[in-house]
């Protein structure tokens, strides 16, 4: 039986619950997202249960203070005037959550919580109304300089404004469909090149002998697929550090 | 596509909001300080073993 590559996204409600009109089940998604975190903050909680983990690091640890420094530096380094120390625990949340979601979406049979528009999209707004908030409490209404930076002649303003608009706004796009479009587009194709595979494998044995290719090719995927989603985490969490540099200090 | 389901997105949110906030209070008050410790004490021993 070949299932069309994008069932695997399908949402099931686990524990239907219903208020009136408002659907607010528990599906798969939300599953497999407290999943991740749970072994996330499990795999913490071995480190740091002996006053907080040995001096010289074990496997474990050195994973997790890795991504404890990566996540230290990203806002250090992008947010400039030593003001992205404060940012750091939103920039360990939110790479942690999107990197271990992607990862556990790499087990078979089991769910990419970030494969959904909805959930990239809830990601997005939280660093965009942030982003705007903190922009505006700092700056009040010099904030609109992000749309017409100081300097520039009037006459190019009629030009000027709608492009930085339009860039505002395409930033929650760019944050949202850049995760979503990777994880699925992935997602689909391991399930094609899977699918090509079995059919290859069920035709007899010249093909059954060629199937082997195909799973091969299905192997070396796989390992890309576990780049890209280490890789979407990063450009998540660095483009979040741009753009809380720009609300910090203003271009 | 299931991603396009606007039904669903209620749903999503609402249980983002939740595990995502939970996640975010639970990692600041109980986890980063733990790491953080450790992180210190090392910068400190490596520091006096410079000197």
């Amino acid at each position: 039986m070949i299932s069309s590559p994008l069932e695997q996204f399908e949402l099931i409600p686990l524990i239907p619950i219903r208020f009136g009109d408002f659907d607010i089940s528990i599906t798969h998604s939300t599953l497999f997202m407290l999943i991740a975190l749970t072994t996330f903050l499990l795999l913490i909680r071995m480190i740091i249960m002996n006053n907080g983990g040995t001096l010289v690091p074990n496997r474990w640890q050195v994973i997790v203070e890795g991504i404890y420094d990566l996540s230290m530096m990203m806002p250090h380094e992008t947010i400039t005037g030593n003001k992205g120390q404060k940012y750091f625990p939103l920039i360990f949340s939110l790479f942690s959550f999107v990197l271990t979601c992607n990862i556990v979406g790499m087990v078979p049979y089991s769910f990419t919580a970030t494969s959904h528009l909805s959930i990239t999209l809830g990601l997005a707004s939280i660093v965009f109304f942030g982003y705007a908030i903190i922009g505006i409490r700092k700056h009040g209404i010099r904030m609109l300089e992000l749309y017409y930076p100081a300097g520039v002649s009037l006459v190019l303003a009629p030009l000027i404004v709608p492009i930085e608009l339009i860039a505002q706004i395409s930033r929650i796009i760019s944050l949202s469909v850049r995760l979503f479009a990777n994880m699925m587009a992935g997602h689909t194709l391991l399930k094609v090149i899977a699918g090509f595979a079995w059919q290859m494998m069920s035709l007899g044995t010249a093909l059954f002998i060629a199937h082997l290719v195909t799973l091969a090719v299905l192997t070396m995927l796989i390992g890309l697929e576990l780049a890209v989603a280490f890789i979407q985490a990063y450009v998540f969490a660095i483009l979040t550090c741009i753009y809380l540099n720009e609300a910090e200090n203003l271009h | 596509m299931p991603q396009f389901d606007t039904v669903t997105f209620l749903s999503q949110l609402f249980w983002l909001t939740v595990v995502f906030y939970t996640f975010y209070m639970v990692v600041i008050r109980n986890f980063l300080p733990g790491l953080t410790r450790i992180l210190k004490v090392r910068r400190k021993k490596l520091n006096l073993g410079a000197k």
